[in-house]
């Protein structure tokens, strides 16, 4: 039932994690002794509740919280300890070994800049790339992510983009740099199904092909169960049940997690088999 | 399906918006987002939007609250065009409101959850002065937040405790009409069936009529009681969700149906693969 690998392997390893954010009392710690776990490739669900903690532990990687806000325990990203490491050695981590889907797009999207120029600039600056290299590898990222005519694209500014657009934007910017890591926070909420298959697909070729680790954010539970090895489940700040998405999803454990499943049960129409009979 | 009355509290008739780059140097080809769209809202229905990405459901929102302006056609309210004077807007401001598919850039920054849903309480003077606090708690709670998140600004919210203030302000000018673009994209299935029960209570008790934009068709069928289909800029298929979802016509209507994921099929593919750090993988 245990983890299997040893600690060496670890992608990513967190640990007792407590996030307080200023002006709350320790009490309502947003994030409360969350551990989990990753190896090289594999992909982690986080599921769970509005406001249970998802995208605080996700900010909490990337040393992105806003100021003043307490962190404690351990985050280790293949062995390197990112509590407390300061901003100009986690700065060249992010965006190349790190890439994050923020969970809102506008969030991750400078308005006055073109999408060419977002999209060029982390290719040039961790990668190396000339201008004309990083305009090709956009065009190629944009087509990637099902954006039609993706070369007129690159003059857009983002608010000429539809909702789903700039989501698939902030994607493709994400994995432009072939990270090891990548952190997805709710990648495809704005998608309609047939986007937003090609989106999972995407991400689902990245871990298969490059080995790259993926932690998902999602609320929607066919996402988890198709894309992750294994889920978390938080509510209120803890992870209330952990285990590969068989455990999880055929035998929760959890009675919130039962929940959760008996209303997608409800909404979908098509029962997922709780007790794991044919 | 409910008829329609006469005139429907919601009337588009042909509306074209295109979008042209005015750039210096740049020359970019004009963005067609609606090419002529119809349809009607009656009081007291639902009427669902579908449609890919950039098909232009948003851009038909905001044009129906004046917010882009249409090339040609129309836009009524029960029946009186809405005309793109200030005045027209206000009085449109008033019936119909709007919860933005970006929870994020549509709430202001500076402001706390109080300031931000008295405002309209203010506006429309739905509460007396001295009621402003009681009705904003009731507001907040009524969407599952506690009474103690006014004081917070939108940047110490999560992302599904947002979308919910921008519900909640929605509805606080009582409205009798919300156009809704994705409200319940990022809730989590408790919240979001919490809202939805919400929003078809007010319905029946007050005849509120929604025009409900979403990729998710649970929702959407859940909701409407007709749906509309979009498809690069056009309108491709418009029916009641019977006969949608028994006889869907067009090709892509058919896509969308079938594209809807299920959790069991999902889960097969996973455990396939077999990296779970847990030990026990089902045979
Ligand atoms: N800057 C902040 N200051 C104070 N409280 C905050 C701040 N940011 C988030 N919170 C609170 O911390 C809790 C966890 O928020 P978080 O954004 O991690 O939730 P989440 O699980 O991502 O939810 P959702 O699914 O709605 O996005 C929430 O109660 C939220 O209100
Ligand atoms: N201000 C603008 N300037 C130029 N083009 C725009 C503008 N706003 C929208 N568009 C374009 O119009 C088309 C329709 O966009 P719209 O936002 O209406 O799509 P949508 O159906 O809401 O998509 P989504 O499901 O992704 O939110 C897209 O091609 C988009 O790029
Ligand atoms: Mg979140
Ligand atoms: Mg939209």
């Amino acid at each position: 039932m245990s983890a299997v690998a040893p600690g060496g392997e670890e992608l990513l390893a967190v640990r007792d994690l407590r996030v307080v954010f200023p002006g709350t009392r320790p009490e309502d710690a947003a994030v409360t002794g969350v551990s989990f776990a990753m190896n090289p490739g594999q992909t982690l669900g986080l599921v769970g509740e509005s406001g249970s903690g998802k995208s605080t532990a996700c900010l909490a990687i990337m040393g992105l919280l806003a100021r003043g806000a307490t962190v404690t325990g351990s985050i280790t990203f293949r062995g390197t300890e990112l509590v407390g490491l300061p901003e100009r050695r986690l700065r060249p981590l992010r965006g190349k070994d790190i890439g994050l889907v923020y969970q809102d797009p506008m969030a991750a999207l400078n308005p006055v800049k073109t999408i060419g120029a977002q999209l060029r600039e982390p290719l040039r600056l961790h990668l190396g790339m000339s201008r004309k290299q990083a305009d090709e590898r956009a065009v190629e990222l944009l087509d990637r992510v099902g954006i039609d005519a993706p070369r007129d694209k690159l003059r857009s500014f983002p608010h000429e983009f539809s909702g789903g657009m700039r989501q698939r934007v902030v994607i493709a910017m994400a994995v432009s740099c072939n990270p090891t890591l990548l952190i997805a926070d709710e990648p495809t909420t704005a998608l309609d199904v047939s986007v937003q298959a090609q989106v999972l697909e995407l991400l689902s070729d990245l871990t298969t092909d490059l080995g790259i680790g993926l932690l998902i954010v999602s609320h929607d539970l066919s996402v988890v169960a198709g894309l992750a090895d294994d889920v978390a489940v938080m509510r209120h700040g803890s992870v209330v049940e952990y285990g590969s998405v068989h455990q999880v999803f055929q035998r929760p454990a959890h009675p919130y997690t039962r929940d959760l499943l008996a209303v997608v049960r409800e909404l979908e129409g098509d029962p997922v088999d709780a007790g794991g009979r044919p | 399906m409910t008829h329609p009355p006469a005139a429907p509290l919601l009337s588009v008739d042909d509306l074209v918006v295109t979008f042209r780059s005015r750039g210096l140097f740049t020359r970019r080809p004009p963005v067609h987002a609606l090419r002529g769209v119809s349809l009607h809202v009656g009081r007291g229905q639902t009427v669902g939007v579908v449609g890919q990405s950039g098909s232009g459901k948003s851009t038909l929102a905001r044009t129906v609250v004046g917010l882009e302006r249409p090339d040609s056609g129309t836009v009524s309210l029960s029946g009186e065009v809405v005309a793109g004077t200030a005045e027209s807007l206000a009085g449109l401001r008033r019936h119909v409101q709007m919860v933005f598919q970006d929870s994020l850039t549509s709430l202001n920054p500076r402001r706390s959850v109080l300031a931000t849903l008295a405002e309209p309480l203010i506006v429309h003077r739905t509460v007396p002065r001295s009621g402003i606090r009681d009705r904003v708690a009731e507001l907040l709670q009524a969407v599952d937040l506690p009474a103690g998140y006014m004081a917070r600004r939108p940047a110490q919210l999560s992302g599904g405790q947002r979308q919910r203030v921008n519900i909640a302000r929605a509805l606080a000018s009582e409205p009798e009409l919300i156009i809704a673009d994705e409200p319940t994209s990022s809730l989590d299935v408790s919240v979001r069936a919490q809202i939805l029960e919400l929003l078809q209570q007010l319905q029946r008790d007050r005849g509120l009529s929604y025009l409900f934009i979403s990729h998710d068709l649970h929702v959407v069928r859940h909701m409407s009681d007709v749906v509309v289909v979009m498809k690069s800029g056009a309108v491709v298929e418009v029916a009641d969700k019977a006969t949608l979802y028994a006889t869907p016509h067009h090709e892509y209507t058919k896509e969308l149906l079938a594209a809807s994921p299920t959790t069991r099929l999902a889960l097969a593919r996973s455990a396939a693969r077999g990296r779970s750090r847990f030990a026990d993988q089902p045979g």
